[in-house]
């Protein structure tokens, strides 16, 4: 990893990565290369044609004001609801049609086959609609009840 | 909707088969808006409050996400001067189009925006999750395209002829909003009752029959009730009066009674089966039928199993529920009733006694039931992922051995069996602990029944009113009563699995294709093969595009070269040649017309394409040459394999042009299942030819006969052949080289490879450095290497 690296932000929300002995990169993306099971480990950031730049090995290691530039840009160019409680799941018609509420406000979609609810190795869930939208639900244990005993025939 | 009236009526009334014979043929005539674009919902017109009056709609499209990434229900109108964003509760935001001097889709994970700049400021910043990504990419291509100043009749617009479905479509039978990804179905009107319904739609044909077993299965159960009396009148009237008379003769009686019983039963069963699998026959042909004339994004959506669950194992789980599930529930229905009212008849009091274990056991029934039904759900899930490991490592077995992890594979198999055991003796218990307690509360309620029903007898001193044969009777009643009750309370399960299997094939046949012949389309008796792109630009389900602004002119009989790195869109080129997708902007002309104007399955005719990787069905090697053409004489079939230097070869095996293909240790050579496609292209005769990475995956020797092969194949035909590897682009006229979804150079090899920062020029330098040929050198006295001498027409 370089050490010397330098990310801001334009007006217009632009990313922009400086290093001594480079050109400024405007428009850097950042991408997690494990999202699911070390997202704050290995960040790699990307120019727009998705060349890599840079890989931040953690982001424990970078200065305050940078981690949280990050980690706003992440929460900014990234969207997985994180399921808080499961209303209702219809099966009758062979997918299943999700109602749940999100920490992003409730939703509904349908999932296509079942193996799109993805068990996670930290017993998380990793949920993929039919539109292609992913969303995350927590461990069973974190659930009430009600949203429990609707979510567990199905996994 | 009469676009889905449109399509149910066609499924539904087997005199609509015409999509047999002319299949492809459009659902319904594309009498769209000339602008193009779904018409806007009336909910949508009103809040814009007037602000849409003296202005075109060109687009819109539903956004949901907010500012905060949260989730909101909002819109965007595209008009020709305007943008107007409705977010949820606010009015109509309007942003003029002229001066915005930027609209840029910003793609991310799972969030999209929209971003449009103006005077140096962001003036609209419209997040969308993948939902919407469809009807953005389309929005936004329309207001590039008005940015751009570009006339608007250079291209004309033409409507979506196959996908008339606009997103998020208000639903004409509820009035509520079907999502996009139903694809035009109404989740909220199609209910369970309603697809059973449609079941017996397709039953219609076989209308008689189907009166003849419901009138059989009525017969049946009626007669039933007769058993018990006649049982009952024995009793009373034969044994306890000591008459050898009377017993023969009710015992006569009574065998008539159950020989005509099962006879009914067996004509009732036979009926049944053979409507049962009339129908799913009937349906099986038409998903299949269907399934072949969808396009190609349909089955890119779908898991090839999924599809092949529909066509066998849900027609199958069809057939069972129409016979036996269907008639069943009715049969039970109609036993109870008759059973009812036989009890009621002979002794009210007593029928009452007899009932009240009733409701406890279909409460009993539902609920287990209900959780039988998630228990097998969830069992079903640990079996498929136990046999996906299985599936997923025999084919893979070789890299198992070469890493010496059997071991972990095994243990990998034993985790999933294990839990699918667990799951399964947990279903067992609940199944062990409910049968008992259902039979406990009958065999209780008919101990009720001995005793009231005894007392009785007793009190009335075995005559007159109730007799020992009524009570025996009312017994007998009471048993054959429980078996319809608890049948009925377990057909819940029955009907959702039959209910769900419907969905999936109605489903299915109720999803229009993409591409599909226009009413009146074209035929021509000879196609020149003069193709003409105009900004072609197309992306595969909303996603970014594979194509961006694609311009290009081929002529008659010209050999065009297709290079460009990987993911240029060199083969999205070749898929919207053979309109295997319809582009998203732009148009192709094929001798000038509309290719969207000819009749498809014309169209492909004309087209020939080779692939990388040919797909030879089972059969023997002939069947597979004479694919495309089943009439070819065997001289032909011959011929054509001569010229596709197969024929030695194809004589060299024992059993010559009829060896089956796929037979155990007659498995052929990359390069020979080449040669026997390459021959089949040339029987098939094709104005056009598309050479897909013909020779990509063989060897030297090989690739020089079927290059030559190839030679022979392209005289006078329009060709576009891709190549990974340049060399053998050699016999091209032209080279046409993509990148990301745009012609960046066009030219000789000469040309292109002079340029110093030429993609093609470096696609060229890497080639020779990996294949060890000498680099090109563009100093004028260089020489050329000689096998990329190019340049002269071919002759012919």
């Amino acid at each position: 990893m370089n050490d010397s690296f330098e990310l801001s932000t334009d007006d217009h929300g632009h990313l922009i990565l400086r290093r001594p002995g480079f050109d400024d990169v405007t428009d850097v993306h950042i991408r997690r290369s494990f999202p699911w099971s070390h997202p704050d480990g290995y960040l790699s950031i990307r120019d727009e044609d998705g060349r890599e730049l840079l890989l931040i090995d953690s982001l424990d290691a970078l200065p305050p004001a940078q981690r949280r530039l990050v980690e706003g840009w992440l929460a900014d160019n990234s969207f997985i609801p994180k399921i808080t409680a499961v209303d209702s799941i219809d099966t009758r018609f062979g997918h299943q049609q999700w109602k749940v509420q999100t920490d992003r406000g409730p939703a509904e979609f349908r999932v296509q086959e079942a193996e799109d609810v993805r068990p996670l190795p930290d017993r998380r869930f990793r949920v993929k609609d039919a539109d292609g939208n992913v969303y995350e639900l927590p461990p069973l244990e974190r659930l009430d009840p009600a949203s429990r005993s609707a979510v567990e025939p199905l996994i | 909707m009469p676009r889905h009236r449109g399509a149910i009526a066609r499924i539904l009334n087997p005199t609509a088969d015409a999509r047999e014979t002319g299949a492809h043929e459009c659902p319904q005539s594309p009498n769209h808006p000339a602008a193009g674009g779904p018409p806007l919902p009336a909910e949508l017109r009103e809040r814009c409050n007037g602000q849409l009056e003296n202005r075109t709609v060109l687009a819109w499209s539903a956004f949901d996400l907010d500012a905060h990434n949260r989730f909101a229900r909002q819109f965007v109108v595209l008009t020709h001067d305007a943008l107007l964003v409705l977010e949820e509760k606010m009015p109509p935001i309007q942003v003029p189009i002229h001066p915005i001097h930027e609209a840029k889709l910003i793609e991310g994970l799972g969030v999209h925006r929209l971003r449009v700049v103006a005077g140096g400021k962001v003036v609209a910043d419209l997040r969308y999750t993948n939902r919407h990504r469809r009807e953005m990419t389309r929005l936004h291509r329309k207001l590039q395209r008005r940015l751009s100043g570009r006339p608007h009749d250079e291209v004309p617009e033409r409507p979506d002829i196959g996908r008339q479905a606009p997103p998020d479509d208000l639903c004409p039978a509820c009035g509520k909003i079907i999502p996009a990804y139903a694809e035009g179905v109404c989740p909220h009107c199609l209910q369970k009752r309603r697809i059973l319904w449609r079941l017996l739609d397709v039953a219609k044909p076989y209308r008689k029959k189907v009166w003849l077993a419901v009138g059989l299965t009525f017969a049946t159960a009626a007669m039933t009730v007769l058993p018990p009396i006649f049982t009952g009148r024995l009793i009373d009237d034969a044994v306890r009066k000591f008459s050898y008379a009377g017993l023969g003769f009710w015992a006569l009686w009574l065998i008539v009674a159950i020989v005509v019983n099962e006879l009914f039963s067996a004509g009732r069963l036979r009926v049944l089966s053979a409507i049962g699998s009339q129908i799913t026959r009937d349906l099986r042909h038409r998903i299949y039928s269907h399934l072949h004339e969808l396009s190609l994004g349909y089955f890119a959506r779908r898991r090839t199993g999924s599809l092949i669950t529909r066509v066998t194992t849900d027609t199958d789980r069809l057939w069972d529920f129409i016979v036996f599930g269907s008639v069943d529930l009715f049969r039970n229905a109609v036993m109870i009733g008759l059973t009812i009212i036989a009890m009621a008849a002979l002794n009210w009091r007593l029928a009452l006694v007899a009932l009240l274990p009733l409701p406890a056991v279909a409460v009993l029934s539902y609920r287990r039931g209900v959780r039988m039904q998630k228990l097998w759900g969830r069992l079903w899930t640990y079996w498929s992922r136990l046999t996906a490991v299985v599936a997923d490592v025999v084919p893979g077995v070789k890299v198992v051995k070469a890493f010496a992890s059997e071991r972990r594979e095994v243990e990998r198999f034993d985790s999933h069996s294990n839990e699918y055991a667990d799951k399964e003796i947990e279903i067992h218990r609940v199944w062990a602990d409910f049968g008992p307690t259902v039979s406990a509360a009958m065999r209780l309620g008919a101990v009720g029944v001995w005793v009231l029903g005894g007392a009785m007898v007793i009190h009335y001193h075995d005559a007159a009113p109730f007799t020992l044969g009524m009570l025996v009777t009312f017994t007998s009643f009471v048993w054959q009563f429980y078996g319809p009750v608890m049948e009925l309370a377990n057909s819940n399960r029955m009907v959702t699995r039959a209910a769900a299997s419907a969905q999936r094939v109605f489903e299915v046949l109720d999803t229009p294709p993409d591409v599909c012949s226009r009413p009146g389309a074209i035929t021509k008796d000879r196609l020149e093969g003069r193709i003409e792109l105009r900004h072609v630009a197309f992306s595969y389900e909303g996603a970014t595009p594979a194509l961006r602004d694609v311009s290009l002119h081929i002529a008659p009989g010209e050999m065009i070269g297709l290079c460009g790195p990987s993911g240029a869109g060199k083969s999205t080129f070749v898929n919207l040649l053979c309109r295997f997708y319809d582009v998203t902007d732009g148009q192709i002309l094929l001798d000038g017309i509309d290719i969207r104007d000819y009749d498809v399955k014309w169209l492909r005719r004309e087209v020939g394409i080779v692939l990388q990787e040919p797909h030879l069905f089972h059969g023997t090697i002939a069947d597979n040459i004479r694919y495309a053409h089943p009439q070819a004489t065997d001289a032909q079939v011959i011929a054509a394999a001569r010229t596709a230097n197969a024929h030695d070869f194809i004589v060299g095996f024992p059993d010559g042009y009829d060896t089956l293909i796929g037979e155990r240790g007659q498995s052929l050579s990359g390069g020979e299942r080449q040669r026997i496609s390459i021959a089949r292209a040339i029987l098939h005769d094709p104005r056009l030819l598309i050479l897909d990475e013909a020779t990509s995956s063989l060897d030297t020797d090989t690739e020089r006969q079927i290059q030559q092969a190839l030679d022979r194949l392209v005289v006078g035909r329009t060709t576009i052949a891709i190549a990974h590897r340049l060399s053998t682009l050699t016999a091209a006229d032209r080279l046409v080289v993509l990148d990301r979804g745009q012609v960046v150079e066009t030219g000789l090899h000469v040309d292109l490879v002079a340029r110093e920062n030429g993609v093609y020029a470096r696609l060229h330098r890497t080639q020779m450095e990996t294949y060890g040929l000498p680099v090109y050198d563009p100093t004028p006295t260089g020489q050329e290497v000689p096998q990329f001498a190019m340049g002269e027409r071919r002759a012919g």
